[in-house]
C-alpha cells in the first residue's frame, strides 16, 4: 500500500507537465539507444575479429602473386571471386620441401554465376580432404558430429545462405544437396559455399554446359587457389615465411596475424570514434537531463515546500524525486532499447554487409550483459542527474518556499 | 499547568533584508492551553505568520524555545520535526496549497504517503471530513475546479485528517466571502470543541472575535491579551 501510495504522488508529478516528461523520457531514449546500439556495434566488430583469426585455421595462406587476388574481399567482405596458380609453380612449392611446415591444405575458389542457371551469387571454396586441416575440423565442430558432409555432392553453406526446406540449391544448372550449416562467423565465410573437389569438377561441368568459358582452361585437379600452412611446432610463422620466400617465387604469403591485423587497424579506429560519440553522448545526456531535472524541481518547490509542510521529511522528498527521475529513465531505457532493438535485430543482415567488415552479431550472454548495462546506465541517469537539485530542494526553508507561491 | 500544551518561551526571529536585519518577533511568550481556540491579531507584517510558522516547526527561531507537552521541539532533527508536523502540530498556511495533480480526497490524504499508512487506520476517513465540510460530491475533482472557499476548506479537510493536537491556521478566511468566512469559523469552533486547539493568525475581527483567547501582536514587538 505504502509503496502504490508513493507511485500514486509520483504519478501526480508526472503528469504536471507532460512535454517535460517527454521531453525528459526522449533524452534518456536517445541515450539508451546510442549506448545500446554502440555496444551491439563495438561486441559484433570484436566478434567477427576473433573469429576471423580462429576461422582462418592456418598459420599462412599462399595464393597467387598479382592485383587481381582479393583475398580479404572472400574472407572478409564476402566478395565471391576465383584465381588459380600456375600448376608447375605448386609443384615447385612441393618439391621445395619447405622447412617448418607441419600441415599443407589446397583450396579451389569457385564464384556461382549471377544468371537464372543459380540461385544466388556465392563463393565456393573445394577443399581435398585428404588434406584438410581447416574446414572439415570446423564443420564437424559445427554440426557437433562426425559425418561426410560433402560426399555424393553434398554441400556445407555459411549461416547467411537461404537454405530451401528441400536443401537444395542450383548451381550452374545442376542440383546440390545441403548437408550442413555453418555457425555464423560475421565474415565473408557466411556467404561460402564448401565442397570437395568432386563437387568442384561437378560445378565446372555444369558451368560449361550453361556456356560459360571462364573455367574452360581450369582443370579442378591440378589447378589450386590457395595453399594453407600450418606451421610445425618449434618454428615460428616469420621463420617459415622467410624459408618459404628462400625457396619459391610467385607467391603472395599472407600470414594469417596479418589478416586479422589489418583489419583489427581498421576495426580500431572504428571503435575509437564509436567511444568518443558514445561518451559525448552520454556527458551531453547527462548535462541535459540535470538542467532539466534542476528546472522541474525549482518549478516544484513550492509543491516540495507543501510536502514538507504537511509532513515530508527531507529524505522523503530527495526520495520522492529519485523516484520520479528513475520512473522517468526507467521509461526513457525501455523505449530506447527496444527502438535500438528494432532497428538492429531485423535489419542485421544488411548492417554487417554495410560496415564492410568481419561483424558478428552478440550472443545471447554477450547481449544479455549488454542489456543489463545499458539498463543499469540508462535508469540510474535520472537519479543521477536529479541528485544534486534534490538535495538542494529537500533542504530549502519550508516557510519560505510556501510564500514564494 | 497540566492543560498547557504549548509553552512559547522568548522567541525572537528576525530576517535579512538586503543589507540589514530586520527584527520580527522579539522575547515573545505565550502558554497556550489545550482545547482552545486562539486568535492572533496584528497588523500586516507584525510576525503573526513567523510566530505560527515558528510553532509549527516550519522555521526555528534565532533565540528562545517552543515547548509541546515538555519537550523542546526547536532542537529535534527533520525526521523527528517532520513527524511532528505530520499528527501534531499542523499548519495550514493563507496560499490554499494543494497539489493540483492529486484529486480532492487525495489530497486530504497525502499525510498518508509520508507516514506509510495509506489505510488510514485510526484516522477519521477522508469521505467523512469531506462531507462535513460539505466537499463530499467534489472529492474525486482536481482542486482547479474548486473555488476559493472550497479550497480553504480543502486544507482545513487535509489537516483534519491529519488527527492533529495542534492546528494552526494563517489568515484561513483571506478571499473569502461572508458565508465563506462564516463557515470557516464554524469549523474551527467544532474542531475546538473536539479538543483540538485551534491557533488563528488574522487580521479579520470576525474570525479574532470569533476565539476563545485574542492576542494582540503589535509593531513594538509588544504581545497581550486583548479579548
Amino acid at each position: 500500500m505504502k509503496k502504490r501510495g508513493i507511485f500514486k504522488l509520483i504519478r501526480s508529478q508526472l503528469s504536471g507537465n507532460t512535454v517535460r516528461f517527454a521531453g525528459l523520457v526522449t533524452v534518456v531514449g536517445v541515450l539508451c539507444f546510442v549506448l545500446f546500439t554502440g555496444t551491439v556495434i563495438i561486441t559484433s566488430l570484436n566478434n567477427g575479429l576473433s573469429t576471423l583469426g580462429e576461422r582462418m585455421g592456418a598459420d599462412i595462406m599462399l595464393v597467387p602473386l598479382g592485383e587481381e587476388v582479393n583475398t580479404e574481399g572472400i574472407l572478409i567482405k564476402g566478395e565471391p571471386g576465383y584465381f588459380y596458380f600456375d600448376p608447375e609453380l605448386v609443384d615447385d612449392f612441393y618439391a621445395a620441401d619447405i622447412e617448418g611446415i607441419d600441415k599443407i591444405e589446397r583450396q579451389f575458389f569457385l564464384q556461382s554465376a549471377k544468371q537464372g542457371c543459380c540461385d544466388m551469387s556465392v563463393q565456393f571454396i573445394g577443399i581435398n580432404e585428404d588434406d584438410d586441416f581447416t574446414v572439415m575440423p570446423w564443420i564437424r565442430e559445427s554440426m557437433n558430429r562426425d559425418g561426410d558432409y560433402l560426399s555424393d555432392l553434398g554441400i556445407v553453406v555459411g549461416s547467411d545462405i537461404d537454405v530451401p526446406e528441400d536443401h537444395q540449391l542450383k548451381f550452374y544448372g545442376h542440383h546440390y544437396n545441403v548437408t550442413g550449416q555453418l555457425e555464423e562467423t560475421g565474415t565473408g565465410l557466411d556467404y561460402t559455399v564448401f565442397t570437395n573437389m568432386d563437387t568442384i569438377v561437378d560445378l565446372k561441368q555444369g558451368a560449361i554446359e550453361q556456356g560459360f568459358s571462364f573455367l574452360n582452361e581450369v582443370d579442378p585437379k591440378t589447378n589450386i587457389s590457395s595453399i594453407l600452412i600450418k606451421v610445425k611446432d618449434g618454428y615460428t610463422i616469420d621463420e617459415v615465411v622467410h624459408n618459404i620466400r628462400a625457396s619459391v617465387d610467385g607467391f603472395q604469403i599472407i600470414e594469417a596475424k596479418n589478416i586479422t591485423g589489418s583489419v583489427e587497424g581498421s576495426i580500431k579506429g572504428f571503435v575509437i570514434l564509436l567511444y568518443i560519440l558514445l561518451v559525448a553522448i552520454i556527458i551531453l545526456s547527462y548535462i541535459i537531463l540535470a538542467i532539466t531535472f534542476k528546472l522541474s524541481v525549482y518549478e516544484k518547490a513550492s509543491q516540495y515546500a507543501l510536502m514538507r509542510g504537511v509532513g515530508a521529511s527531507k529524505k522523503q522528498i530527495i526520495r520522492l524525486i529519485l523516484n520520479e527521475a528513475a520512473v522517468i529513465s526507467g521509461i526513457g531505457t525501455v523505449c530506447g532499447i527496444a527502438f535500438a532493438a528494432i532497428v538492429l535485430f531485423p535489419f542485421k543482415t544488411a548492417i554487417s554487409g554495410a560496415v564492410s567488415m568481419p561483424f558478428l552479431f552478440p550472443n545471447a550472454l554477450q547481449t544479455v550483459v549488454i542489456l543489463a548495462g545499458v539498463a543499469i546506465l540508462g535508469i540510474s541517469s535520472g537519479p543521477l542527474s536529479a541528485i544534486i537539485s534534490a538535495g538542494k530542494i529537500s533542504k530549502a526553508p519550508i516557510y519560505q518556499s510556501q510564500r514564494s507561491l | 499547568m497540566s492543560d498547557t500544551i504549548l509553552d512559547i518561551k522568548n522567541i525572537s526571529k528576525s530576517y535579512r533584508n538586503k543589507r540589514r536585519e530586520v527584527a520580527v518577533l522579539k522575547d515573545l511568550n505565550l502558554a497556550v492551553t489545550q482545547g482552545l481556540f486562539y486568535g492572533i491579531k496584528g497588523d500586516s507584517g507584525n510576525g503573526k505568520s513567523t510566530l505560527l510558522s515558528i510553532i509549527g516547526g516550519l522555521q526555528k527561531p534565532d533565540e528562545g524555545a517552543v515547548i509541546y507537552n515538555g519537550k523542546d521541539i526547536t532542537g529535534l532533527d527533520d525526521n523527528s520535526l517532520a513527524v511532528l508536523r505530520r499528527h501534531d502540530i499542523v499548519y495550514i498556511s493563507q496560499f490554499q496549497d494543494v497539489i493540483p495533480e492529486l484529486t480532492v480526497a487525495e489530497n486530504v490524504r497525502i499525510v498518508d504517503y509520508f507516514d506509510g499508512d495509506v489505510t488510514g487506520s485510526g484516522k477519521e476517513s477522508a469521505e467523512d471530513i469531506l462531507s462535513g465540510l460539505g466537499l463530499f460530491d467534489l472529492k474525486d475533482e482536481l482542486p482547479e475546479t474548486l473555488s476559493g472557499g472550497e479550497l480553504r476548506r480543502l486544507t482545513i479537510a487535509r489537516a483534519i485528517y491529519a488527527a492533529p493536537k495542534v492546528l494552526l491556521l494563517d489568515e484561513p478566511t483571506n478571499d473569502l466571502d461572508s458565508t465563506n468566512k462564516q463557515l470557516v469559523i464554524d469549523i474551527l469552533k467544532k474542531l475546538t470543541a473536539r479538543g483540538i486547539t485551534v491557533i488563528v493568525a488574522t487580521h479579520d475581527d470576525n474570525v479574532a472575535d470569533s476565539a476563545d483567547v485574542i492576542y494582540s501582536l503589535n509593531s513594538d514587538f509588544s504581545f497581550n491579551i486583548c479579548g
